[in-house]
């Protein structure tokens, strides 16, 4: 057994050139997607780690629609016997004194009253110092910026001072800017004993929420019914926390999507390659297996002689493949976290893809291998001895385009999957498309390149599959890029228009406390003001989808009386529903949580609101820039009686003109300061939008390199095969009249003809790709037809240049061998 | 075959007796022709009478001992470099190639030269005259001169071997 | 028409040098049919590369109609090569992808000469070497014989000055071969083309004027076939 092994591993490495370049293959493949898998697993269990941290392992909060509210009203809550490890919280907006920092903006910090600050529900990362002391506690960055250590003094106006006993690591519930400018947007937080802060604001005894844990034996839902009932009617309602942060990280599915696909398509190039190398192997040694078949040798045998190849291939590929998989897996993760505020820190798993890409570094190269092997067991043994060519029956040549239109026209379909069928349809029906293009195209290789030129059109006809598939796989990468080059610049643009469309206005400012009439009075009075108008939501409202998952997003308050500027949400088309909106007991959904719901308009949905688990029916769907459409609206005349939230504690503002919008800011800080959470503008809203955007941007056009790259290697590849496939011809062209000059300007014209037709093929599947995602309901409204032309130039130029560099090896290789060799070899 | 060569061969190794000479001609040929002793006698008489051998005199036994003149000399060395016309050019180039062998080396390799440069002259004419007769559309002629351009063919592929046999004398 | 004077080649194989042709004098007058005969190893393919311009010696000198082609290099001889030497292969050597017309045009193609004026060309020669019909084939569909007359054609198509053959019958069977070599002396006599011809088989070479034979990197003799005995010869054949 042990010297099949060495057969094997001799056959394989008989020519080396051809063996790297395999191993190479195989090695990127698995590479990539090992790296993919793993940036998709550690992103997924980091946000949901993240997420942990942020409810810290509690099972309930109760929380009320007032700012605060005294904690003996919750008691008998507190008091269950089924409740462990409650923690109580009281927050407070206030201001941070500063050496040589002023102005509200900067120095507004949110303080946390903790009712024990080395609380298991806190799940804190102590840096330095010592949690079991009462003190101020702040996350790094806060004593980064402001310049604090362990021991020092803070002093926070017109509240007290105190000192710093303990840093800690980033955690959500204590999130601050990590640079000034951030600062200019958002607050600090920090966090001190429940009982200092209540001293300095007067509040004894209130809080703002309290969390706990129940007994784990507990039925959770039993218990959820219960308090629900127990604080029914009071300001006060109790939520189950739900482990979800689709409100604040959208687009992860497109994201994970895209990792996938990119996957996909590295293995599919690789797996051609291989198929390539093999397939050329093989039919090397036609003459060897039909010795081997006269001698006894079955189907079978040679079979797993191929197979055995194969694997040895394989488990090398897989050797060097995985490790550099995960090291870049861990770099593209790396930057890939870098486009999220704040960069989060993460653990890498790797464990779990890399056993996956190990199985599919075997699998696939045997996939790949299936054909080639076929055929090599199949060989018939006296044609083979005396070298005669077998040519393909005439049922698999129509066999090809047969499939490649049927899988066209899968597009109809109109789910993702069709978009699978497309590109394996079209390189099936590739062939003919190279063979017209090729037409199209070679006066003008004439024109350029002379007889050389017209030769090389001619030479293409003699390994059309191959070449054909070659082009297509650059045809496929570029349609990729130019895809994901449109969906990136037009995603941004459509988010702009959304977010400009349903933002509400110039301003939106949350405050901790409910917006009294007179102050909102006040506000419209402000000089640059044009209008205001509050409105509400209820935070963290839990729900169910159809499956049962258990989900959370807020619930926002609308006014159909509300002026232009004030809407947060629109609609796709004219909804004569929209009446039915206003009806007590109907629910609008944004379009992300339609989706994710996965029910139907009429059906009814439950959700656990500050009133109590109720039902509604969903009436309508709307598109709306808040939460990425992971929201859900309710007139806000049904507000109170149905959700029990009385008061508004965000106010739209509209300016009169965007030059006032500094100026409405420093009135807001002068007179509301104090009570502040945010302002944030509609402009910020479209930057931080932006910024994302351009990150993924960027990673995107690498990644895309790297597809292309990858389609190079199989040019070289591809044309590498057909020029030592041919030394004995190109002796021959060498004796009979080309220069080595001309040789080389042969092959290039061949390369550059697999490019054009790769490009042109690809720039068209790109668009029409484009096209018909743009007219079709997966998208969203995101995504509309653009014409990405600096993707475009890239595809083009790139392309061009990758197959003129690809070319430049196989044409040195022919000009290169002494002619007299080359017309003798056989 | 020509016992007159044949002798003079003998006698340019070393001057001999009659008797001597028999036994070195069955020697030679190994057994192959058959001559009797008369046949010698007579020989050596005619090769006297042409003054290509000379009897200076006789051994302590008594016998007749003949030896090569100068002109006999001359004899055998351009009797060796004649090459043989076509049709007995096996046995007849054989004999002489026997005898080549004792008078040395080069004159072996004389032999072969000679003989395939007049082969492949005749190649040469026959295929020439080969053309010709095709022209004139001369059918039984033109057997006859494949088959001999057959024969040459053969022949020196026979050269050929005999010249890979060749080996030349040790180097001083 | 032809001086090679005083050429060495050598080969390096592995660390060794090998000499494959030593000081060797050669000279081919115009409209000479000259055969190259000898062992595998003598050399003789060697010349034919050298004098086709395929290779350059290592000393000596060159000279095919007064261009000494070792001083030219590999572009020049090249061109020198599509312009005035025709070669015939063993293997016939026929582009597989392009029709018997493209392949006898492919060296005028080659030279810059336009598609029609080489097509004509190339059907003239297919005529004249029987092949007139055959113009739209591809290679694979003929036999050996077919597929060489194809090769003579291409090789004279750009009425070259020398014809270069290497072993040109010798994939070929008796009847086959001999057409090819009629053809060839047909082309000798009637337009003066001079020839040049490397050959292990005496038939072949016995259509040449002269024959010479190579051994061990040097000429060891020559036979011409003296034409002024040939009457004579046929009379003593006859006989």
């Amino acid at each position: 057994m042990r010297d099949l092994w060495l057969i094997s591993w001799r056959n394989v490495t008989r020519n080396r050139k051809r063996f790297l370049l395999t191993l190479i293959a195989i090695a990127l493949g698995v590479s990539l997607t090992c790296g993919m898998l793993i940036v998709k697993e550690t992103t997924e269990r980091t946000f949901e780690f993240h997420e942990r941290l942020y409810t810290g392992g509690a099972d309930f909060w109760v929380l009320s629609h007032e700012h605060t509210f005294p904690a003996d009203d919750i008691a008998m809550i507190m008091e269950d016997n089924q409740v462990q490890n409650s923690l109580s919280v009281l927050d407070k907006q206030g201001f941070v004194e500063l050496e040589g920092v002023t102005g509200p903006a900067l120095t507004s910090v949110r303080l946390s009253g903790v009712s024990r600050l080395d609380h298991e529900l806190l799940v804190l990362e102590l840096l330095e110092g010592d949690l079991s002391r009462d003190g101020l506690v702040l996350p790094e960055d806060a004593a980064r910026l402001w310049n604090k250590r362990v021991g020092d003094t803070v002093v926070f106006r017109d509240m007290g001072s105190i000192e710093v006993t303990a840093i800690v690591g980033y955690t959500p519930i204590l999130r601050s800017p990590s640079d000034w400018e951030e600062a200019e947007r958002r607050h600090f937080r920090v966090m001190l004993p429940l009982a200092t802060l209540q001293d300095w604001t007067n509040r004894e005894e209130q809080i703002s929420y309290l969390r706990f844990q129940v007994n784990p034996q507990a039925d959770k839902n039993e218990l959820l019914a219960r308090y629900e009932q127990q604080l029914a009617g009071s300001a006060q309602y109790v939520q189950p926390v739900v482990i979800d942060d689709r409100q604040n990280n959208s687009g992860m599915d497109g994201l994970y999507f895209t990792l996938y696909t990119v996957a996909i398509v590295a293995l599919f190039i690789s797996g051609f390659i291989v198929f390539n190398m093999i397939f050329a192997s093989v039919m090397e040694r036609r003459k060897e297996f039909s010795i081997m078949k006269s001698l006894g040798y079955t189907n079978i045998h040679i079979y797993r002689l191929v197979l055995m190849e194969v694997l040895l291939l394989s488990l090398l590929g897989i050797l060097i493949g995985i490790p550099l998989g995960v090291w870049f897996g861990d770099l593209f993760q790396y930057m890939l976290l870098g486009i999220f505020e704040p960069r989060l820190d993460y653990i890498l798993h790797w464990q779990a893809p890399s056993l996956i890409s190990m199985a599919i570094g075997v699998l696939f190269p045997v996939a790949a291998s299936c054909i080639p092997m076929y055929i090599a067991g199949n060989t018939p043994i006296l044609q083979a001895m005396r070298n005669i060519a077998g040519s393909p029956t005439k049922k698999t040549k129509h066999l090809r385009w047969i499939i490649g239109l049927l899988l066209l026209g899968g597009l109809l379909i109109g789910h993702s999957i069709s978009l699978l069928f497309l590109f394996v349809g079209t390189v099936l029906l590739y062939p003919y498309l190279f063979t017209m293009i090729k037409k199209l195209l070679a006066p003008l290789y004439r024109q350029t390149l002379g007889y050389p030129g017209e030769v090389a059109v001619q030479n293409m006809e003699r390994n059309l599959n191959r070449n054909a598939n070659t082009s297509a796989m650059l045809a496929c990468g570029i349609a990729l890029v130019l895809f994901l080059g449109a969906s990136v610049q037009s995603l941004p643009e459509g988010y702009e228009q959304e977010i400009s469309a349903t933002f509400g206005g110039d301003l939106r400012v949350h405050s901790e406390s409910p917006w009294e009439p007179e102050a909102i009075e006040r506000i419209a009075q402000f000089s640059g003001v044009a209008a205001v108008h509050p409105y509400r939501v209820a935070p963290e409202v839990a729900w169910q989808t159809k499956d049962g998952d258990m989900r959370r997003f807020p619930l926002i308050s609308f006014d159909p009386e509300a002026g232009e500027p004030f809407q947060l949400f629109s609609v796709r088309t004219e909804d004569s529903s929209a009446a039915a909106w206003s009806q007590p007991g109907s629910i609008l959904l944004g379009e992300w949580a339609y989706l994710e719901w996965g029910g139907r308009i009429g059906d009814s949905i439950h959700l656990h609101t500050p009133k109590g688990l109720t039902a509604f029916e969903v009436a309508g769907i709307v598109q709306t820039s808040h939460h990425d459409g992971y929201v859900a609206f309710m007139d806000v005349s049904l507000f109170t009686e149905q959700v029990n939230w009385p008061h508004a504690y965000h106010l739209l503002i509209d300016s009169e003109s965007n030059d006032q919008l500094p100026g409405i800011r420093d009135q807001l800080w002068q007179h509301y300061g104090d009570r502040l959470s945010s302002i944030t503008s509609m402009q910020e809203a479209v930057a931080s939008a932006q910024r994302g955007f351009d990150g993924i941007n960027e990673l995107m056009q690498g990644l895309l390199i790297l597809v292309i790259c990858l389609s190079s290697i199989g040019i070289g590849n591809t044309l590498l095969m057909n020029t030592i496939e041919r030394i004995s011809e190109i002796g021959t062209i060498r004796a009979t009249g080309f220069t080595k000059g001309q040789v080389k300007l042969m092959i290039l014209g061949e390369g550059s003809m697999i490019g054009m037709v790769g490009i042109a093929v690809g720039s068209l599947l790109g668009l029409g790709l484009i096209y018909y995602i743009s007219i079709s309901e997966m998208a969203g409204s995101y995504m509309f037809f653009t014409i990405p032309w600096a993707n475009l130039g890239l595809a083009v130029c790139a392309g061009i240049a990758l197959s003129l560099f690809a070319s430049w090896l196989p044409a040195s290789v022919a000009v290169k061998v002494n002619v007299h060799e080359a017309l003798k070899y056989e | 075959m020509s016992v007159k060569h044949a002798i003079l061969s003998l006698l340019y190794e070393k001057p001999r007796h009659g008797y001597e000479l028999k036994t070195g001609f069955d020697h030679l040929v190994q057994k192959k022709w058959a001559i009797n002793p008369g046949q010698i006698y007579t020989t050596l008489d005619r090769l006297v009478r042409d003054e290509w051998v000379e009897s200076p005199g006789q051994d302590d036994k008594d016998r007749k001992i003949y030896s090569l003149t100068a002109k006999g000399r001359e004899e055998l060395v351009q009797w060796l470099a004649k090459p043989v016309d076509r049709l007995l050019i096996r046995d007849e180039m054989y004999f002489k190639w026997l005898c080549a062998a004792k008078v040395g080396y080069d004159h072996k390799k004389q032999i072969i030269t000679q003989q395939r440069e007049l082969v492949i002259k005749e190649i040469l004419y026959l295929t020439r005259f080969k053309k010709e007769l095709k022209q004139d559309n001369q059918e039984e002629m033109l057997d006859l001169v494949e088959g001999a351009l057959l024969h040459l063919e053969a022949d020196l592929k026979w050269l050929d071997l005999m010249s890979s046999k060749l080996k030349p004398p040790a180097s001083l | 028409m032809i001086k090679a004077v005083q050429v060495n080649k050598s080969f390096r194989v592995g660390e060794q040098e090998m000499m494959v042709l030593k000081g060797l004098d050669f000279s081919v007058n115009k409209g000479e049919f000259v055969a190259i005969m000898g062992p595998s190893g003598s050399g003789k393919s060697t010349l034919l590369q050298l004098l086709g311009g395929l290779d350059v010696p290592t000393a000596g000198e060159i000279q095919i109609d007064s261009t000494a082609i070792n001083r030219l290099n590999e572009k020049e001889r090249t061109i020198f090569r599509r312009r005035n030497i025709g070669f015939v292969f063993q293997n016939y050597q026929l582009l597989p992808t392009m029709t018997v017309e493209e392949n006898v045009a492919f060296p005028l193609r080659a030279n810059g000469e336009m598609l029609h004026t080489s097509r004509e060309k190339a059907n003239q020669y297919l005529e004249a070497v029987g092949l007139a019909k055959m113009g739209q084939r591809f290679p694979n569909v003929l036999s050996g014989g077919q597929q060489q007359r194809v090769a003579v054609a291409r090789a004279l198509v750009n009425e070259p000055k020398l014809l270069l053959a290497d072993e040109p019958t010798g994939n070929l069977d008796r009847k086959m071969a001999e057409e090819i070599l009629e053809l060839l002396s047909h082309f000798h006599e009637h337009n003066r083309q001079t020839i040049v011809m490397v050959t292990h088989d005496i038939f072949a070479a016995g259509y040449a004027d002269r024959i010479v034979l190579f051994k061990d990197g040097v000429i060891e003799t020559e036979v011409n076939r003296e034409d002024e005995d040939y009457a004579r010869f046929v009379a003593h054949f006859m006989a």
